[in-house]
């Protein structure tokens, strides 16, 4: 069958707009994958991650449809008829060594890849362009610019929305006052404990602008669900602006919960 | 090969994977709470196993021999396995009020350490009368 | 008094007595504490189940609607707490209670005693954490992994994290005892003939979750002991301004909460075994793989800890990747092993088949997603939020809960002497398969969406309402589901039709005595020549591969 441009691309116009429709949610994890869940990656190494989904999203798919496959094969097929005792052989060696094999084969496969992307999506600049120490405490945020004098600070009711600039690296350097929190912005598909007593550190380069929701996604607490913060990642010109108005604490002064 | 030789093995088994593993964590890690963790369990486990197969050799159980029938041991004692017991839920009650008791104060800490200790006397009382 | 004399071979059979009140409190006798287990574990399901019900209900949309926060806190906290530590692991130990003994021919475990005991210690554990609903301060409201520092006085005042503690030590002891137990019962009170090669695959799967236990355990206590030292002794384990550390709790948590996991799945993948071998009329295709499956699986789950811990960014990411991955081979394995079982087989379908078939379709997402989870840098983006709930529900509630149910109905009338209703069951297996696929599948969009764990509601974000109201419908068809299962055990208990010996035509050795046992379980035993020696029983001529190649132990 010749295949339609025109109609792939309708379809694939339907299944974005129904993503979130109840029907095609219980259609099964196929249908989602067309409907393509996963944020679209905002970083750098956001995108690695994407990549890597695919993959594992695939090979997922490949051996789950394998195996139900054969499951609803004997169901099918297998259905008792008669009263006849069915053969009674308990082995297959080859067959035991090759359902042995194989899965070796596709984890070392998929280990190679992961390996291959934690690099680098873990890798730290030696020189970041941007650093900013972002503090974790019950329950909100603390964004601190070395150097520049300014702090965003944030609480439950008004989470702090941070300057970051696109295009250049952002050093995160991370920790917690208090409690186990986590920072995790999905749409960078990315998250970092922040314990107390321990310090991280992790780039990020954002390759678009926009206002990205953060999230503590560690359980901390009373007020865990309202522990947000937002990012606005601007064009660097922007940012430098942003900077160059001097030392200062920004307090975010209005509700803020949506783009 | 006698089950009870069997369990000795895989104690020891376990013991040795342990070992290793912890061995391996380290020079791939240098964590110290995983690898405390990995080869006290291979210790712990180690001694488990050497206790089994200390009191393995005696052990020649029917159970072990393939050819050997159920009515083989129609008549004789298998072990004894008493049907009831007013202890174990006066321990139980016991370790409960004790461990509560650490929180709320020895007024309830001390009657469930007596309770215990009064279960446990019994039990090995009952022990005796059972062995016999 | 109570020494046992094995039964000769022609002794009458008599009816077990009816147990009173005073009965059950002071018996030792491995059935009656099988049965009070599996019914005090299930009274623990319906508590957890209408915690889950209640969460689903607030989170439908967003919105402070039917819970506060702090109340919500407490409710996951017990929700994840019961199912683990009262109702998962515990019913398998309970159903391993009443089956071990029959399944190997012997009259009894080692210590009835020391049974007795962990018995009424995993209930006075489990009434010491949820009396914590009583105190004005709450129960436990830390999540149940209660993790350090949030779990400790300056963060989490009042009594409920205490008695939290206690209560997890209570139940980790009986664990201990119950793996002590079952592990001397099946070395030393095999029935002649019972070989270790011969043994079910169930009871194997026993013998490695022991072996689990006495491995993962320890650990448990010890975090619960230091813990308890930092709230009420002035210890600073985890406290990271005195020196502590953090991360050192969740290294020894975690090194006894993944293999406990497989405390709650190995049991029921014997579960599995059984019932699929059963109506299959096939024996277990690849017995020995299996076994050693099941052994690859307790030790490498000793090995993978830390990929809880993939986002603490202080953990040897790679090795503990590496390690995960490893698991998905043996439990392909096992997957491969049913799949042998059934091929060429002659199956039939009633409702334990039904739910141990929805068992392997639920369980391979479970699996699937696990591999993904497995892989550090999906794991940045999923780690903790609702992708991560809903892989390890396929897993849990997918997987370990639908083969808890199959072997309800399958064992019910061994246990009983009556059948349960085919009816009821099969609407039952429906409701709650498609009801669970319709909670959980939207679950895991919703959290590829960004959807933390563990919120009391969240932002109205393209999607998420939908998915969390679907969600919440399915939960509804679920509970449905499970309700008709509980109402058929009510009915059938007193009214089902009786059972025979042996209604299903099963394999292993309980099926060759009467429906209830009697009370040492064996009035004769069959030869054992195989892991099936009910079946060679009914069938010594057509068994050419169950006799002939039955290996010598």
């Amino acid at each position: 069958m010749r295949m339609d441009p025109g109609w792939v691309r309708r379809a694939g116009v339907v299944c974005r707009r129904y993503a979130s429709a109840p029907l095609l949610a219980v259609a099964g994890l196929g249908l989602s994958g067309c409907a393509s869940p996963l944020p679209g990656a905002a970083t750098v190494q956001g995108q690695r991650i994407a990549h890597l989904w695919a993959v594992f999203f695939l090979s997922a798919a490949g051996v789950a449809g394998a195996v139900y496959g054969l499951i609803l094969w004997c169901i099918v097929r297998y259905r008792r008829r008669s009263d006849g005792l069915p053969p009674q052989y308990r082995d297959n060696i080859p067959v035991e060594i090759m359902y042995t094999a194989v899965p070796v084969g596709i984890v070392a496969f998929l280990f190679a890849l992961t390996y291959g992307t934690e690099i680098h999506v873990d890798r730290v600049a030696p020189r970041p362009d941007v650093t900013i120490n972002v503090t974790a405490f019950k329950w909100s945020w603390l964004f601190d610019y070395p150097g520049t004098g300014i702090t965003v600070a944030g609480t439950p009711d008004y989470p702090p929305i941070a300057m970051v600039p696109v295009g250049r690296t952002v050093r995160i350097v991370l920790t917690s006052t208090d409690v186990v929190h986590a920072f995790y912005i999905p749409s960078f598909l990315y998250k970092r404990d922040a314990t107390p007593g321990l310090v991280q550190r992790f780039d990020l380069e954002i390759r678009r602008p926009g206002e990205y929701l953060g999230e503590c996604v560690e359980f901390c607490g009373f007020d865990h669900t309202r522990m947000r913060f937002w990012l606005r990642a601007v064009p660097p010109a922007q940012f430098d602006r942003w900077i160059e108005q001097g030392p200062r604490v920004v307090h975010q002064r209005v509700r803020y919960t949506a783009p | 090969m006698s089950a009870v030789r069997t369990g000795g093995r895989m104690f020891l088994s376990s013991a040795a994977f342990g070992i290793a593993v912890a061995l391996g964590y380290w020079f791939v890690s240098h964590e110290a709470a995983g690898t405390a963790l990995l080869g006290l369990m291979g210790v712990s486990l180690g001694a488990a196993g050497v206790y089994v197969a200390r009191h393995a050799r005696g052990a020649a159980l029917p159970a072990d021999q393939p050819e050997s029938r159920p009515e083989q041991l129609a008549g004789q004692r298998v072990g004894a396995f008493p049907t009831s017991s007013s202890y174990p839920v006066m321990l139980a009650a016991g370790i409960a009020l004790f461990s509560v008791g650490l929180i709320y104060g020895w007024w309830l800490a001390l009657p469930g350490a007596l309770l215990g200790v009064a279960a446990i006397i019994g039990l090995m009382r009952e022990s005796r009368a059972i062995e016999r | 008094m109570t020494a046992v004399v094995a039964p000769a071979a022609a002794e009458p059979r008599r009816p077990a007595r009816r147990a009173g009140v005073l009965d059950w409190l002071v018996t030792t006798d491995h059935k009656h504490i099988g049965i009070l287990y599996m019914a005090t574990t299930l009274g623990f399901f319906l508590v957890a189940g209408a915690i889950a019900l209640v969460m689903r209900a607030q989170l439908a949309q967003p919105g402070l609607h039917i819970v506060e926060r702090q109340a919500y806190n407490q409710l996951f906290t017990l929700h994840g707490t019961a199912m683990i530590f009262l109702v998962i692991a515990p019913f398998a130990l309970g159903l391993a209670n009443y089956l071990l003994p029959l399944h190997i021919g012997a009259a009894d475990l080692a210590f009835p005693r020391m049974n007795a005991l962990t018995y009424w210690l995993l209930l006075a554990g489990g009434l010491t954490i949820f009396s914590g609903l009583l105190l004005s301060t709450g129960a436990a409201a830390a999540g149940w992994t209660m993790y350090a520092p949030l779990s400790d006085f300056e963060n989490t005042p009042g009594p409920g994290v205490d008695l939290w503690i206690m209560g997890v030590l209570m139940i980790s002891a009986s664990s201990i005892m119950t793996a002590i137990n079952f592990l001397t019962t099946v070395m030393l009170f095999r029935a002649p003939g019972m070989t270790m090669m011969r043994l079910p695959v169930f009871v194997w799967n026993i013998i490695v979750t022991s072996l689990i236990i006495l491995m993962a355990f320890p650990p448990l206590a010890v975090a619960m002991a230091e813990l308890f030292i930092d709230r009420r002794l002035g210890g600073h384990f985890f406290d990271a301004s005195h020196g502590g550390s953090a991360i050192l709790y969740q290294h020894v948590f975690w090194f006894f909460g993944h293999p406990e996991v497989y405390v709650m799945i190995l049991p029921y993948f014997g579960v599995v075994t059984q019932v699929v071998s059963t109506f299959s009329r096939r024996p277990v295709f690849g017995y020995l793989g299996m076994v050693l499956a099941s052994f690859a699986i307790a030790g490498l789950s000793m090995g993978v800890w830390a990929h809880h811990m993939f986002t603490t960014g202080a953990v040897n990411n790679p090795f503990f990747s590496i390690m995960s991955f490893l698991i998905a081979v043996p439990t392909g394995i096992k997957y491969f092993n049913w799949i042998g079982t059934m091929w060429q087989g002659a199956l039939v379908f009633p409702t334990a088949m039904l739910f141990a078939i929805g068992f392997m379709l639920n369980f391979l997402l479970g699996g699937v997603t696990g591999v993904m989870v497995a892989s550090p840098p999906l794991d940045y983006h999923v780690e903790d939020t609702y992708f991560l709930v809903t892989h390890f529900h396929y897993t849990l509630a997918g997987g370990s809960m639908f083969a808890l149910l199959a072997a309800l109905y399958f064992w019910f009338p061994k246990i009983t002497g009556r059948l349960l209703s085919e009816r009821l069951g099969m609407l039952s297996f429906w409701l709650t398969f498609v009801g669970y696929n319709i909670t959980f599948i939207p679950l895991f969009l919703v959290g590829l969406l960004g959807m933390p764990r563990r919120v009391v509601t969240y932002l109205p974000l393209p999607g998420w309402p939908e998915l969390n109201l679907t969600s919440t419908a399915g939960a509804g068809v679920l509970a449905l589901g499970i309700a008709l299962t509980m109402w058929n055990l009510v009915v059938s208990w007193s009214r089902g039709a009786p059972a025979g010996d042996d209604p299903w035509g099963g394999g292993t050795l309980e099926w060759a005595t009467s429906s209830p046992p009697p009370e040492r379980n064996f009035h004769a035993l069959p030869p054992i020549r195989s892991d099936r020696p009910a079946f060679d029983m009914r069938m010594p001529q057509g068994t050419p591969g169950g006799q002939a190649r039955a290996r010598a132990g």
